[in-house]
């Protein structure tokens, strides 16, 4: 152990358990804590990767209240862990990675790929918007080619 | 026979029931005496693709690795090429992979060659389950391609690209070219390998040697016991429940339904999410393969209410090879695995009240759930064993290899 703690919070689907061993992997002397909601079905495999659980005392769906949301934001802040991961790129993920008091902000995209949260929010938006130009304009010539070019069979 | 079996997508522990089916294939072709080799692809930054250690594998394999800029139609090709060229196989078997895996068998067209289609990804490019859908790229392209130009858009526009629509870009598969490459590609193949009639009606006029295979599972792994005398009979729906295709929502209103009329079971499901849960319904969450088996032991009936067309349906051979009876949709794959009245019980895609009336006729009539349990164990032992379908299934797709 390094003494490092680590909070990998819940994310519903099949890429909880994925963020979670793509964690060990990456730290795998860290302390890592499953944070997870009211009644999570916890399997032994998830288990298994983590050295602690921690289960709110809100359900996910409580969460989305802004007095629940403000309790775990406290929690969060009080604790102060090393490294807080999200499992999406969403933004309400994205604030509470901010907000969460962490001194590193990490996500795991859908894909896997482990990336620090820009703590900077002008250059985090430029990514946004330079991703959405390139995208809009690859997605243009696609727009152009299947319905400009037929297929000869 | 030395064979290359080349797979873009491999990962183990699996990913899913192509993972599962191309190792076990290797394998049984292995365990036949065969010389067998796995040509793997990796990008470090995706867990989509590659996550597997050869040192971990039963069986000798060579992991390529690329960058996510390197996963297009050039490179991709080149290095699978050269490596197994280096290897010098007999032929070469082509597994999972999407829109690049043409390119990558034209390169390798040198060998003669057989190719396995999982799912729907060479008729549908929208969406590889060819969810609620009749049309068939390989016979009306244009349609096709405009259909999965807008269903990928959102993604595209945000460039937040998975591997799907990764291939999809880095294949240029909108062009009108890749839809020639594509049939030319099937056309070099000597045969194609699918699970079921469906997917073979699709190929028809493009290639006609097809061979139907089915997946499996290792019938021994599964205990074949009875379940414990409990006062609450457990149904099971296990697999990517998340996932709308699943039909999920057609064992939640079948239970809702039963619930109104007895309290005597309790439906388990592979859900993460705790909001399911009322008095008869329980997210278990995601279980590992041994946990799995230890699940279809308790389990008395599974379900599986798929409501696409289901290619083959793992699941439901599992839970037979456990001993236990099964009610499953009619769709894909799923209706030869179960025999209608033998085995288990059919219905109609999302007709929730026939699957209600099924789970409480099984749950009135245990010697039922025994007899079909036990046909189910042995239709799992004789069509379903890994053994027996490469025994059976692969000499003549090798025999056309040879030749």
């Amino acid at each position: 152990m390094n003494g490092r703690r680590t909070c990998v919070f819940y994310s519903k689907g099949r890429n909880y358990i994925d963020v979670l061993r793509a964690v060990r992997r990456d730290e795998p002397n860290s302390h890592i804590v499953a944070m997870v909601p009211m009644g999570y079905p916890i399997s032994e495999a998830e288990r298994a990767l983590v050295d602690e659980v921690i289960e709110l005392p809100q359900t996910a769906y409580s969460l989305r209240r802004p007095a629940t949301l403000t309790r775990l934001i406290n929690g969060l802040r009080t604790a102060h862990y090393d490294a807080f991961v999200i499992t999406f790129d969403s933004p309400r993920l994205n604030l509470l990675a901010a907000v969460s008091g962490a001194n590193e902000k990490i996500r795991y995209t859908f894909s896997g790929r482990r990336e620090a949260i820009h703590p900077m929010i002008p250059a985090t938006l430029f990514g946004v918007v330079a991703r959405h130009v390139w995208g809009n304009l690859v997605y243009l010539g696609i727009l152009a080619a299947v319905y400009g070019l037929r297929i000869k069979k | 026979m030395r064979l290359a079996f080349v797979d873009l997508l491999f990962s183990w522990p699996p990913h899913g029931g192509a993972d599962v089916d191309a190792y076990s294939t290797v394998q049984g072709l292995r365990a036949a005496g065969h010389d067998v080799r796995l040509f793997g692809a990796r990008d470090a930054t995706s867990w989509e693709r590659g996550q597997f250690e050869p040192d971990e594998l039963p069986f000798p394999s060579t992991r390529l690795e690329f960058t996510p800029n390197e996963v297009n139609r050039r490179v991709m090709p080149e290095r699978f090429r050269a490596a197994v060229d280096a290897w010098k196989p007999d032929a070469v078997m082509l597994g999972d992979g999407f829109f690049l895996k043409p390119y990558v068998g034209l390169a390798l067209a040198h060998y003669p060659m057989t190719a396995r289609y999982y799912a729907y990804e060479l008729t549908c490019h929208s969406d590889f389950r060819m969810f609620q859908c009749k049309a068939n790229y390989l016979q009306e392209p244009d349609l096709c391609r405009r259909c999965a130009a807008r269903a990928m858009g959102p993604e595209i526009k945000r460039w937040k690209l998975l591997s799907w629509e990764l291939e999809y870009v880095a294949a240029r598969a909108f062009m009108p070219y890749y839809y020639n490459m594509t049939v030319r590609f099937l056309k070099r193949c000597r045969s194609i390998i699918v699970y079921n009639r469906i997917q073979r009606q699709l190929l028809a006029g493009i290639q006609e040697k097809v061979h139907i295979i089915p997946g499996g599972v290792n019938v021994d792994e599964f205990s074949f016991t009875p379940p414990e005398n409990r006062e609450r009979k457990i149904i099971l729906m296990t697999g990517r429940v998340e996932d709308p295709a699943k039909g999920f929502a057609t064992v939640s209103e079948a239970a809702e339904r039963l619930a109104r009329e007895r309290a005597d079971f309790e439906v388990w499901v592979t859900h993460t999410d705790p909001a399911i849960n009322c008095p008869w319904m329980k997210a278990i969450g995601w279980q590992s393969p041994a946990e799995m088996r230890a699940l279809y032991a308790k389990a008395n009936i599974c379900v599986v209410p798929s409501v696409w067309e289901e290619p083959f349906g793992l699941v439901a051979v599992e839970a037979m090879a456990s001993g236990r009876p099964v009610c499953a949709s009619r769709v894909g794959g799923l209706q030869d695995i179960v025999v209608d009245g033998e085995t288990g019980f059919l219905f109609e895609k999302g007709d929730s009240i026939a699957l209600a009336d099924q789970l409480a006729h099984l749950l009135d009539d245990a010697d039922l759930r025994v007899r079909m349990g036990g046909a189910g164990r042995q239709r799992a032992e004789r069509e379903y064993d890994w053994e027996r379908i490469v025994e059976r299934h692969y000499p003549a797709v090798l025999e056309g290899l040879a030749t």
